[in-house]
């Protein structure tokens, strides 16, 4: 049994109805024949896609090539998409997190995660109970010490508000798992903090 | 040593920077081509394919098993048979 928990994310009224998605879905459909019609949905996914990749690649160029990348896949391969009742950029941000690995191993570079300052500490200060001034450094001195995994899944969650059923679309997993691993990584990062405060 | 480094930046990305990357058409232009490559690659594979298939046929089809030969016997117990003609050969005198 997952326990509930309510996390606090930086644009909470983000998610779509179950209409929109399907509206999203026909749009698709159309756009396997006539692939004009695919502007639509990338007019409207580009800047969070962008943002989603600049966050992990921390390079305005090679984010720009990316962003591209995923949405040539995402174009290439249309008649395989599937109706889940997930938004459709769920699917782009899963093709854009399998580009960005490809990249970190063809060049072999570490794992960047670049977080925008103003975000990064409203969602601390929401998250966790710090009085004190916030040391960036520090938390992110911590925030190092924990696993990709557990950054992917509160990237995610904070940064671009999906739904846990989004979050376990987009890395492969169940939903509860993906309840799970978002619980155990905000109470890693509150741990983190509270050893300062001590 | 951690695997991967998190850095905290103070300029945010702004929607115009983003924008200035946005480029639909150059997009489809891509997909088009990819597109193109794609058939043309499927085309030829199907054209190698029917070559290989003729080919094998080609070959099948005029390919001729050896006949199974009837055993031969041996040269010591051949028998050998002359006809001699006793008639007189028509240039003679």
């Amino acid at each position: 049994m997952v326990k509930d928990f309510s996390i606090k994310v930086i644009e909470p009224n983000k998610h779509i109805s179950q209409e929109e998605i399907r509206k999203e879905f026909e749009t698709v459909r159309e756009a396997v024949n006539d692939p004009a019609r695919f502007q639509v949905l990338y007019d409207k996914y580009f800047t969070v896609i962008f943002n989603f990749i600049f966050r992990k690649i921390d390079d305005e160029d090679i984010t720009a090539d990316l962003t591209s990348q995923t949405f040539l896949k995402a174009m290439g391969n249309l008649r395989k998409y599937r109706y889940q009742g997930v938004p459709f950029s769920a699917w782009l941000y899963r093709i854009a997190a399998n580009e960005i690995n490809r990249h970190y191993r063809s060049s072999k570079r570490k794992v960047v995660y670049s977080f925008d300052e103003r975000e990064f500490e409203y969602l601390i200060e929401q998250n966790t109970e710090q009085e004190d001034e916030l040391d960036l450094s520090y938390i992110t001195r911590q925030m190092q010490t924990m696993c990709g995994s557990d950054i992917e899944v509160l990237e995610l969650r904070f940064f671009e508000s999906k739904t846990f059923g989004e979050i376990a679309f987009i890395l492969d997993i169940t939903e509860a798992n993906a309840k799970m691993r978002t619980y155990r990584a905000v109470e890693k990062l509150k741990k983190l903090l509270e050893r300062r405060t001590r | 040593m951690t695997r991967f480094d998190i850095r905290v930046r103070r300029d945010k990305f702004t929607h115009s920077r983003i924008e200035r990357h946005k480029n639909y058409q150059s997009l489809l232009d891509k997909h088009y081509e990819l597109t193109r490559k794609k058939t043309r690659g499927v085309m030829v594979l199907v054209f190698l394919l029917i070559l290989i298939i003729a080919i094998l046929l080609a070959f099948f089809n005029r390919y001729e098993p050896p006949a199974d030969k009837a055993p031969q016997e041996p040269v010591s117990e051949m028998k050998i048979s002359m006809e001699i003609s006793n008639s007189i050969p028509e240039y003679m005198p």
